[in-house]
């Protein structure tokens, strides 16, 4: 067990004011097993009437719609988490978790891979998708700014760079051709200066954290913040505005242990 | 009832003037295109239009369960009544939906179930609508103008008035609506259906808004007033697909949605009408496990039949239909609205060879039928009298209990040899007798 304290900042400067603006955040961590929401604060300017709801997989947003002319939005959230190893029971799984998407979906690059080393499936759904990361990492590097936000699983194969979310897009591709159920996690990580990106591996009755990036399970040190089939169904923030003319976003992240 | 073809242009004329209009995209080109309206009536009778009513009714009720089971417990795929990769193997499930319960557990508010008669008289469902079914006001304000032009016609004749669809409409919304008013929701004007959106605001007594009319706040979806003054909303018979719902859940690109509109729905502060996801159950591979659910669900035999329908997905039924297929008619799940239905026997060997290999590569893409010998119905063309294959789309609307209107759309095709009778493929329309003795 371990105590973690974050701290969160996005910020997005707007060259044009913005006039109407509709967003849904997905930046508070979740409860679940062996992780504990201790303390939370919120704070987004500007804001009109902020509403928490949850989405279909059971990830928290954060909702608003501002009718006030604004040229800056700003996120802040910082908390205090317990946090354990990434294991979390659910009897009844969805089996939507099973199949392809858009992101994940293999092509003839994912396929080829797919068949090199299919030999390492084993009954342990979790050796697999270790011994699928080495095979990954041998497939591509990790180089920043090499992709983006549009970037599938097989594009990124054929790229051979990457980031955190191609590696996981890979990893989910080539564990769902193993028919392994798995899933994209987004979350924060002590030390990162930035959001992370994970997988969840299916393994009888429990999931299990897997991060590709750093060829490792994931520990105490992780916080999970939201969980989907890829990367469209945590995304951190999603809005519509009217007006703003160019964005410069800037994100900070801090995640210490005590 | 022949008294009424003598005003067949002046009636068509009247329902162009109306805006009874069909607008067809073909080639990302809008066009508008008159709906030709036949004035010679489907008839049915008391007797059987009773048979109709209890099987579609049966119907109906099984697919509301399977909806709420599919998005909750997904008992059904458990028990393994229907194969796991027909849910999640298609387009039609939609994990934006899980977990959500619709208010008063409705989620098919308006069903368009079409059927038709084969010339053994026996009905067959063809398909079930249960996104956004269009097409009532067709026969409503036809038959308006068929009284109108001929009264002496319908005092000869014992016809269930079918006027009511308002009524069964507004009752439908206004059992889900949650405090607030009930609004119909139209895309705009550039909508296939547009007459129809606007003429059901009018007959239901609801307000009737573009998407820019509408916006949610704290998880309560409002009605901007042309005041400023905001009203709350309790019930949207929305007329816009689930895709371009709302740009913050779904395509990001809509700008024919309603920002957090899913978000007040999930929230159970709003009633879409119809539910959004049942997307699922409209699939055309679902459609072959719909007998099974109603025996699964209610313990009772179908009252209706399914068109025989192949799963190339079960070895046997690819083997049929690999063997048969010049006699078959096949249909890509993924598509509606007739498209993507190939007839076998139209087929060059060519194409026959490549659509089989298509079949074999992606077995859960297609469904095949058996082809249903029609029991063609009279149409006057040009004055003289000839036939046309047709099928009719009953409306279903639920409330405490499904409720079946006693009328419906009789499509006919567009030639003579056409079995394809849907309104964006050209074609016309009947009104729909139901005899109350």
């Amino acid at each position: 067990m371990a105590v973690l304290d974050f701290s969160y900042n996005m910020s997005i400067k707007f060259s044009m004011p913005v006039i109407k603006h509709c967003y849904t955040l997905r930046i508070i961590p979740i409860e679940c097993e062996n992780q504990h929401i201790e303390d939370i604060k919120v704070t987004v300017f500007p804001e009109n009437e902020l509403t928490y709801s949850a989405d279909g997989f059971g990830n928290i947003l954060v909702t608003d719609r501002i009718v006030t002319m604004h040229n800056e939005f700003t996120v802040d959230v910082t908390g205090t988490v317990t946090t354990g190893e990434h294991i979390s029971a659910e009897a009844d799984l969805n089996p939507v978790y099973k199949y392809p998407t858009h992101f994940t979906k293999c092509g003839a690059e994912l396929d080829r891979m797919f068949d090199r080393i299919r030999i390492g499936i084993s009954d342990n759904a979790v050796d697999t998708a270790l011994k699928f990361t080495r095979a990954i990492r041998a497939n591509i590097v990790y180089k920043t700014g090499s992709t983006s936000v549009v970037t599938t699983a097989e594009e990124a194969l054929l790229n051979g760079a990457g980031v955190c979310q191609d590696y996981s897009h890979i990893l989910l591709a080539l564990l769902r051709k193993a028919e392994i159920p798995c899933r994209y996690v987004v979350g924060m990580m002590v030390g990162e200066g930035e959001t992370h990106a994970w997988v969840e591996v299916y393994h009888q009755g429990n999931w299990y954290g897997v991060d590709p990036t750093n060829n490792r399970l994931a520990d105490e040190n992780y916080i999970i913040i939201s969980r989907g089939r890829d990367f469209a169904d945590c995304g951190i923030n999603r809005g519509l505005l009217t007006g703003g003319g160019t964005q410069t976003q800037t994100v900070s992240l801090k995640v210490t242990k005590r | 009832m022949y008294g009424l073809i003598e005003h067949t242009d002046e009636i068509n004329r009247l329902l162009a003037r109306y805006g009874v209009k069909f607008g067809i995209y073909k080639n990302n080109v809008f066009n508008e295109r008159l709906f030709p309206f036949d004035t010679v009536p489907r008839i049915i009778s008391k007797d059987e239009f009773e048979y109709l009513e209890r099987g579609l009714k049966q119907r109906v009720k099984a697919l509301n369960i399977f909806l709420k089971d599919i998005y909750t417990k997904k008992q059904i795929i458990k028990d393994k009544i229907i194969p796991e990769e027909f849910i999640y193997g298609a387009a039609g499930y939609m994990m934006e939906c899980e977990g959500a319960v619709p208010p008063k557990d409705v989620f098919a508010h308006i069903s368009g179930i079409d059927l038709v008669q084969g010339n053994d008289m026996r009905w067959y469902v063809l398909e079930d609508n249960l996104r956004v079914p269009s097409g009532a006001s067709y026969p409503m304000i036809a038959r308006e103008l068929c009284r109108r032009a001929s009264p002496d016609t319908f005092r000869a004749n014992t016809v269930v008035d079918n006027r009511n669809y308002g009524d069964l409409l507004r009752n439908a919304l206004d059992y889900v609506n949650t405090g607030g008013i009930n609004v119909v929701l139209t895309p705009g004007r550039f909508n296939s259906a547009f007459f129809e959106h606007s003429y059901l605001a009018e007959k239901t007594g609801s307000v009737f808004a573009m998407p820019q009319d509408l916006f949610v706040e704290g998880n309560v979806l409002y009605y901007n007033e042309y005041s400023g003054k905001r009203k709350r909303v309790g019930a949207v018979y929305r007329r816009i697909n689930d895709d371009f719902m709302d740009p913050m859940t779904f395509r990001a690109d809509s700008l024919l949605g309603v920002p957090h509109i899913m978000d007040a729905y999930r929230a159970g502060n709003v009633a879409l009408v119809n539910a959004p996801g049942n997307s699922v159950a409209d699939d055309k591979g679902i459609y072959y496990y719909v007998p099974a659910m109603i025996k699964y669900y209610l313990g009772e035999e179908p009252i209706l039949s399914n068109a025989p329908t192949y799963l190339p997905f079960y070895a046997d039924d690819m083997k049929y239909v690999l063997d048969n297929i010049q006699k078959l008619v096949v249909k890509d799940v993924a598509e509606s609205g007739g498209y993507g239905v190939v007839f076998g026997s139209e087929l060059s060997l060519e194409r026959v060879y490549e659509l089989k290999k298509m079949i074999q590569k992606e077995p859960r893409r297609f469904i095949a039928q058996e082809v249903i010998q029609f029991n063609d119905l009279k149409v006057v063309e040009n004055g003289a009298w000839t036939e046309r294959k047709a099928d009719l789309r009953a409306f279903v609307l639920m409330g405490e209990e499904p409720v079946v209107w006693k009328s419906g759309l009789t499509r006919f095709s567009k030639d003579a040899n056409s079995f394809v009778v849907n309104s964006s493929q050209g074609g016309g329309f009947k009104d729909t007798w139901v005899l109350s003795r």
